[in-house]
């Protein structure tokens, strides 16, 4: 496992320290520790995922399967699949969105599956910055408001001068009091990009960011997402299903390796 | 970018719909606070009179509520005369001597009494001791007539003189345009106070109030009330000419006789503002105006207690006497109005003397007719009550005004409620586009208590604001209305002037909700206005609840894959 060792080596020789949760308390913590220094332990780190729907007629579907899996601290991970292989259920697991129904989420040393919503909302809001396909920008707000309320919700200030310095980044200074709907789509993804950024997040997950721009502007955006990531040590894992853009990447995983679901289902159907 | 700001946005970006939900609760805001005010100033129209300067009012038999619609209101249709007896029976000694200078009976017994005299002097002169006889005879005649006075008790003040301070008669029946014409007497500005309390005066604008008789004006003086003399445009040296009967019905025509104006009253919010006031003498001396003597059959009623009377008494008042007046067996009154003679200090029942003082006007002297030692009235039809206004007034507010405040608050609530649901179906309407904004909101960290939290405040944003605008419309019809209604009532409402205080609390207790002692907090009185706020605010979380409730709910993983 090509990550795995990349990730074991870069901590190898150091303490790891964990913080221990007690087993046996159901309740869910709302405190949330005070994070570990990056370097000493992965950024994020996956044990034995497992998530599964009970359908309507009561048999139950596993979505995800992943024994392990681990990003470290301002690595850059391209993680690429078909349509359909959970790769958007992956990333809401380890945005703390969505609640693993096995297994342990850790990032930056805190165990999220061990906290209550309210606190993984929290946890998000302070170390995960979020792209989506979609964009998702709200419409109502202008692109500076956009950003600023990527901070909003974080236990960080609010920083309006960071806001705009980050949409002159992403090269709209000019378009700082425009709405969404009067931008194009390339824009309204940089608007995105800006926001998920404004927290000084420690990961970066980007759900197919480039499907719906145009290829100028998706390598644009890519290059954009990486140098900005690598500015700021921010951990990176960039879900795509474009070759041209996982190719950009040092790192490429697979989620048919990753995720034992479609593993066996492609094994199934070989 | 704070919460509210986010609901701002959300409002915002709900352009039309956001300001057809805002103006929807306005509306109903604006339609509270003006019937509200309505209310306010119906009340204080009433409260104002209900201080009256007199506790009763004795009129016709009847409805009490006529009568007093009538003589405190001047609204309503006209009501039956009494006959003048009544009044005299409130008059004290020389006030009866006066009136009764002025009968048939009186002068047909001066005029015999001067030819006795005359034929007395021209015995005396053809005779010394017929002389004698004539003094003799002269003395008998006083003997008697001492006799017939203790007999029938008619040098002396009125039956019930002795119950009130002060008894002042009123005739209506005439219109000066759309106003009522108010006969009375001078000791009516004397007498009737702008504070009964205080015992204020009614202030004049200009001019006098009319006298019994001026050298140049005779008995034709009027005085105006503030809102008669602005609307008719009269001003002091004008004359006026009453109409008899209601302008508008059949057979009304315009007196003859004009009336100088003499005085116009100030601006006193009461109903006098919209009086025109005539002197009584000369009133009853227009056409039509004298009574049927053959029905009333008072010159026989009249004539035997004149004979009664003391030449002495009659003698005193005789440098008041002018020129002809209307003789009191042709004189009929509306209604005289009365104030309760006050009790000693050391009486038990201080507070209960006015309406002790009324119950024997009406029981005592009024109904029971054999009691009735003056002048018994012939027509039962004539017989008069007592009416307690206050009483009226209390009725009239319990019948008809509060119910149909409650009516009309039932149905500007309603209205709030409706447009409360309005702000519901609006958010709820938006959800499903709201459903997306939440999950974003929630994937970049807001937990379900904050997206709930700005669900609520634009629900809260949209009724307070709605409310706000509300208010200002309300009172800014309020005041555009206000020259209007001031005409109407004598109550100015301004901008700013909320809807008089509510004794709240006084009405839980009285509810059955004693959250204070409402004996203790009497003084405690809010504007009902003022809990527009809190009432906006709950309506406005309980219709936010269920969006609010559907935010908290959203499934972000869902909702962002929408």
């Amino acid at each position: 496992m090509h990550h795995l060792k990349n990730a074991i080596s870069q901590n190898a020789g150091k303490l790891v320290h964990y913080w221990v949760v007690d087993s046996g308390n159901t309740n869910m913590p709302e405190q949330i520790p005070p994070s570990f220094p990056s370097s000493d332990i992965p950024m994020l780190k996956l044990e034995k995922i497992e998530k599964t729907y009970r359908q309507p007629n009561g048999e139950k579907l596993s979505i995800l399967d992943v024994p392990s899996y681990e990003v470290a601290a301002g690595e850059q991970v391209a993680l690429i699949g078909p349509s359909g292989c959970g790769k958007t259920t992956l990333l809401h697991v380890i945005a703390g969105i969505t609640k693993p129904t096995a297994g342990k989420v850790t990032l930056d040393g805190v165990e999220l599956s061990k906290y209550s919503e309210s606190a993984r909302d929290r946890i998000r809001a302070d170390k995960i910055g979020y792209v989506f396909q979609t964009f998702n920008l709200l419409t109502g707000f202008s692109a500076l408001e956009n950003v600023v309320l990527g901070m909003t919700f974080a236990r960080g200030k609010r920083d309006p001068i960071r806001a705009r310095k980050l949409l002159e980044r992403v090269g709209l200074s000019h378009r700082i009091s425009h709405h969404p709907a009067k931008m194009s789509v390339g824009e309204q993804q940089r608007v995105a990009v800006a926001r998920a950024l404004a927290n000084r997040p420690k990961l970066l997950l980007a759900d197919e960011p480039t499907a719906n721009v145009d290829p100028q502007n998706q390598q644009h955006i890519v290059e954009l997402i990486r140098k900005t990531c690598e500015e700021e040590n921010i951990s990176l894992i960039l879900v795509t299903h474009s070759m041209e853009v996982s190719d950009q990447f040092e790192r490429i995983d697979r989620l048919a390796e990753v995720n034992q679901v479609v593993a066996r289902a492609l094994a199934k159907n070989a | 970018m704070n919460v509210f700001k986010i609901a701002w946005r959300s409002i915002q970006h709900r352009g039309l719909g956001s300001v057809l939900t805002i103006l929807s609760m306005a509306l109903g805001v604006m339609l509270v606070v003006a019937v509200l005010t309505v209310h306010g100033v119906v009340s204080q129209s009433f409260k104002s009179v209900s201080s009256f300067s007199f506790d009763s009012i004795v009129a016709t038999s009847g409805s009490g509520m006529q009568v007093t619609m009538n003589t405190v209101f001047y609204l309503s249709s006209p009501v039956e005369n009494i006959p003048y007896e009544y009044y005299l029976a409130f008059c004290d000694e020389q006030q009866r001597a006066k009136q009764f200078y002025y009968s048939v009976a009186m002068q047909s017994r001066l005029m015999r009494e001067q030819a006795e005299m005359l034929a007395d002097e021209l015995i005396m002169a053809a005779s010394p001791s017929a002389g004698w006889l004539g003094l003799a005879g002269q003395a008998m005649r006083s003997a008697a007539h001492a006799i017939d006075d203790q007999r029938i008790g008619l040098n002396r003040d009125g039956k019930t003189k002795y119950l009130v301070e002060m008894a002042i008669p009123i005739n209506l029946g005439d219109y000066l345009d759309r106003f009522r014409v108010v006969g009375t007497t001078p000791q009516f500005f004397e007498q009737i106070f702008l504070d009964a309390e205080a015992r204020t005066p009614l202030p004049f604008a200009e001019g006098r109030p009319f006298e019994e008789f001026n050298d140049e004006h005779g008995y034709f003086e009027a005085v105006l009330g503030s809102t008669v003399a602005r609307e008719l445009g009269l001003k002091v040296g004008d004359v006026i000419n009453p109409i008899h009967g209601d302008p508008n019905a059949p057979g009304a025509h315009t007196h003859e006789q004009g009336f100088t104006i003499v005085g116009i009253l100030g601006r006193t919010g009461l109903p006098h503002d919209r009086a025109a006031f005539c002197n009584m003498e000369g009133f009853f001396l227009m056409e039509d105006h004298a009574a049927d003597t053959d029905s009333v059959n008072m010159i026989d009623r009249v004539a035997p207690r004149v004979e009664g009377m003391e030449g002495i008494a009659v003698e005193s008042i005789k440098t008041d006497l002018r020129r002809d007046r209307l003789p009191i067996e042709q004189r009929e009154v509306t209604a005289i109005l009365t104030r309760a003679t006050p009790p000693d200090e050391d009486e038990e029942f201080m507070d209960v003397g006015a309406s002790m003082s009324m119950s024997a006007i009406d029981e005592g002297t009024l109904k029971d007719q054999l009691n009735w030692s003056d002048f018994r009235p012939l027509r039962s039809k004539d017989q008069a009550q007592a009416v307690s206004p206050v009483r009226e007034v209390t009725l009239l507010f319990e019948n008809f005004v509060n119910p149909l405040r409650w009516m009309l608050l039932l149905l500007t609530i309603m209205i709030c409620v409706v447009s409360g649901i309005s702000i519901l179906v609006g958010i709820y309407n938006s959800m499903s586009q709201r459903k997306q904004e939440i999950a974003v909101m929630r994937a970049l960290g807001a937990n379900r208590s904050r997206v709930m939290t700005i669900t609520l405040l634009e629900s809260v944003t949209l009724a307070m604001l709605g409310g706000l605008i509300g208010w200002v419309a309300g009172h800014g019809l309020n005041a555009l209305a206000s020259p209007y209604v001031e005409d109407r009532t004598g109550v100015s409402i301004g901008f700013f002037d909320f809807a008089p205080p509510t004794p709240v609390f006084s009405y839980l207790a009285a509810a059955g909700i004693p959250i204070f002692d409402a004996d203790q907090v009497e003084w405690l009185q809010i504007s009902p206005e003022l809990f527009l706020i809190p009432g906006l605010i709950l309506l406005a979380v309980l219709v936010g609840l269920y969006p609010a409730i559907t935010a908290y709910r959203t499934d972000v993983a869902e909702s962002l894959g929408s």
